[in-house]
């Protein structure tokens, strides 16, 4: 059930993402859902393939204008990474559909894209062909990306002997360095110190003021609540409220924590 | 199937970058670096070389120039199509995670594949004088030898690397037939040696026109026959299609399997 919320873009904002009725499937695959032995085996012994499948969202029906700075929030499962990556373009919907600009810079799990056996400084030029920027555009924004993320002499050193801390900090300052028309953020800016979680939300500030269309998903309450200007509460993989941000995510703490 | 390829004309830059990444860390890795590239294929070749010179009677120089021919392109094919298959399933964040077109993947190993053909290529050349073989004028079309070749390799692996995200077994089954089928191919052996019936019927093995793409020029000093240029481009050709075509229909799932 969706609560009333006034929803808080104008009228006139710009829509840059837009969802209608969409919904993902997934199914739920066992080892031998993806071998051919698997396969086999069941083919001779008769058996059907199994057939675990589960809506991870559902009639999901949202605008994200240019200049919003959104935070999903929800409980574990409640479909807020799927959300993002359907946003990201990583993940088609199963139903319904999205509208979407080509360009996306999506941060999703940013620790995983970035290779362990190159240095900060070969991650860089990896995430700009990655995602689309110009080799001498990075080249250019290299000094600046070397001094927002504090790596010091580790920005020359492969990224597997960096701390989480310091994963974090490169992903996030190649991610917002660009000032992308879309930003998608999974989980990540809890993960700086305090002093660098400052720094972060002075970026997004900034990133806000050259009207990109930011969503954010995070456990973090505090940093949603100070950053975002509109929230999202899902559940269960609908849209459970939407509106402004405070009255969200005392929503979420009344029902959930 | 027109995004397939309009995506692809587009990432030229993340296609250098990643064929860059992949280079460095195959030779920049060890202490021997490049050396390993080389140390490979001469030892294969030299070993092989040995015992079915030795055992078939063949002259070793003679036999050492044939295997290279044969060796070049079938190891171009098979390591592209084992090393896409890897492609998609070992890198599974790039393709959950970014937004990235997912075809770039298998098609940097066929690159990359290329890049060691060409090493090997350069060896065989490096070696020859010693063999006692001379250069053609026929060699100048193994340019357009290898280009047929790569077609084929990125054609198979683009199947490869979409069939082992629903079967991540098949690495194992291709690479099995790909070993079978090293031996059934007139790679360490010569159709000439072959009795009977079997004259003809080797004919059937679609590797055999891509072999003789390399060893007819560089070992006989003839440019193969149209009808070798013909079957071989329609080989490749086929494998192109049927693995664009599918990867196009199929990338939506790969999401909900990787």
């Amino acid at each position: 059930m969706r609560h009333a919320v006034a929803r808080q873009a104008p009228a006139a904002a710009e829509t840059l993402v837009q969802t209608v009725a969409a919904g993902v499937k997934y199914r739920l695959l066992s080892d031998d859902d993806l071998t051919l032995r698997g396969r086999l085996s069941r083919m001779i012994q008769r058996t059907p393939a199994s057939r675990h499948e589960f809506w991870a969202l559902r009639e999901v029906d949202l605008k994200f204008n240019r200049g919003e700075v959104v935070g999903l929030v929800g409980p574990n499962g409640s479909g807020k990474s799927t959300l993002l990556r359907m946003v990201a373009g990583v993940i088609e919907p199963s139903e319904g559909s999205i509208q979407r600009p080509a360009r996306i810079s999506a941060l999703l799990e940013p620790t995983g894209v970035l290779n362990a056996s190159l240095s900060g400084r070969q991650n860089a030029f990896l995430y700009a062909a990655l995602a689309a920027i110009p080799r001498t555009e990075m080249a250019a924004a290299m000094p600046a990306i070397e001094e927002f993320a504090e790596l010091g002499a580790f920005f020359d050193v492969p990224v597997r002997t960096y701390s989480s801390g310091m994963l974090a900090r490169l992903a996030f300052s190649l991610a917002t360095q660009f000032r992308p028309d879309v930003l998608l953020v999974d989980e990540l800016l809890s993960v700086g110190d305090e002093h660098f979680q400052k720094k972060s939300y002075f970026r997004m500030q900034k990133l806000i003021g050259k009207g990109s269309l930011v969503v954010v998903v995070s456990h973090n309450l505090g940093f949603v609540e100070s950053t975002c200007t509109r929230g999202i509460l899902l559940s269960g993989g609908r849209v459970e409220a939407d509106g402004n941000v405070g009255q969200i995510v005392s929503a979420y703490r009344k029902r959930y924590a | 199937m027109t995004r397939f390829l309009r995506e692809l004309s587009e990432s030229g830059e993340l296609f250098a970058v990643l064929l860059r990444v992949q280079m460095q860390q195959r030779y920049s890795g060890s202490v021997l670096g490049l050396l390993w590239a080389l140390l490979m294929p001469m030892l294969t070749i030299l070993s092989f070389s040995i015992i079915f010179a030795g055992l078939s009677g063949w002259n070793l120089a003679d036999y050492g120039v044939y295997f290279f021919c044969g060796y070049v392109p079938w190891t171009f094919f098979q390591a592209s199509s084992l090393n896409a298959a890897e492609s998609l399933v070992g890198n599974p964040l790039y393709v959950t995670r970014l937004p990235m077109p997912s075809q770039i993947l298998p098609l940097v190993q066929v690159a990359a594949s290329g890049i060691d053909a060409l090493i090997h290529l350069a060896i065989l050349f490096a070696i020859m004088p010693a063999l006692g073989a001379p250069f053609h004028p026929a060699m100048i079309c193994l340019p357009a030898s290898i280009l047929i070749t790569a077609a084929a390799g990125a054609g198979a692996s683009l199947l490869a690397a979409q069939a082992t995200v629903f079967f991540r077994d098949f690495r194992y089954l291709l690479s099995s037939a790909l070993f079978l089928w090293f031996f059934f191919s007139p790679v360490l052996w010569q159709p000439a040696s072959l009795q009977g019936p079997m004259r003809e019927f080797y004919r059937l093995n679609p590797a055999v026109p891509f072999l003789e793409l390399f060893q007819l020029p560089v070992r006989q000093g003839v440019v193969p026959p149209a009808e070798t240029w013909i079957l071989a481009s329609a080989v490749a050709a086929a494998l192109c299609l049927a693995g664009s075509v599918s990867f196009s229909a199929n990338r939506r799932r790969f999401y909900y399997y990787l």
